[in-house]
């Protein structure tokens, strides 16, 4: 990293700017931030509603709230997502991370070290669906799992 | 930078060695092999579910196919990106009984050491697996 500071430092010097070494470590610092984490930051909202409303919302078998709610999410892991109430069906989503198109943007700015942090940070990831809209059903209907029921992966 | 040269030579080759995942290396693959869950509902419907869970994942189906009397697989993949060459997937749902099916799931990334790919779906493919058959 030291020589991009230097060159740049120098280039800036040539156009006869004192404090080129300091707008070199910004620049710098702009050009390693990974394009997707600028953009998109580490975390995505997910709005959650259901019908019926106020139905409970556990993330990672974690309590959330009720819905309708919007929660704030890591994109750097899958996110499992139970919807339930009394006398319903659970409905179960897993939210997916897929690759953003900012990631694109380290070809221009941040290289290889932005795809890294974008990869590190989870910028370079968007979650999928972007928002649920979960309808319940009536419970005593269809097939039951075995195993593992009840708990997230 | 002849360093910097050796290191991608280096990592080439390692790719070169290391394999590739294709459409027919998941055909090969041993029948009963990957990881397992048991549903209680017949296997048409967790066919049916396993497919439309595949597609809601965001990963496209390529082929589904019988292999016996009991068994039937889906190959699908996710396509290239940014960050990765792919990645492919086997579903194979076998019957058990009337009421009971086995699903299991083998994620291979086209290059093994595409370290951006994904490299299990398990998790949330069963996860969204067991919410479509309720």
């Amino acid at each position: 990293m030291g020589w991009v500071v230097e060159r740049i430092a120098k280039a800036i010097e040539r156009v006869g700017d004192g404090r080129g070494r300091d707008l070199a470590l910004l620049m710098t610092a702009l050009l390693a931030a990974g394009c997707g984490t600028v953009v998109n930051g580490t975390t995505q909202r997910v709005a959650i509603s259901s019908l019926p409303f106020g139905a409970s919302v556990t993330i990672d078998n974690v309590g959330y709230g009720r819905t309708p709610l919007v929660a704030k999410l890591k994109r750097k892991q899958y996110h499992f997502v139970r919807i339930h109430t009394p006398g319903y069906l659970p409905y179960d989503v897993a939210l997916m991370r897929e690759v953003s198109n900012w990631v694109w943007g380290n070809l221009l700015t941040g290289g290889f070290i932005g795809i890294g942090i974008d990869a590190l940070s989870g910028g370079m990831h968007k979650l999928t669906p972007k928002q649920i809209e979960a309808e319940l059903k009536p419970d005593g209907t269809s097939g039951k799992v075995l195993g593992t029921e009840g708990q997230a992966p | 930078m002849k360093s910097a040269v050796n290191l991608v030579i280096g990592l080439a080759c390692l790719s070169l060695a290391s394999g590739c995942a294709t459409i027919d290396t998941m055909r090969a693959q041993e029948t009963y092999s990957g990881i397992e869950r048991r549903f209680t509902v017949s296997h048409e419907q967790a066919l049916k579910a396993s497919q439309q869970v595949l597609t809601q994942m965001g990963l496209k189906v390529r082929d589904t196919y019988r292999i016996d009397d009991s068994a039937s697989a889906i190959i699908a993949y996710q396509e290239m990106n940014a960050v990765s060459c792919g990645v492919l997937v086997r579903v194979v749902v076998q019957s058990l009984s009337e009421s009971e099916t086995a699903v299991r799931i083998i994620t291979r990334r086209k290059i093994a050491t595409n370290i951006f790919a994904e490299n299990d779906f398990s998790q949330p493919f069963f996860w969204n697996l067991q919410g479509k058959l309720r």
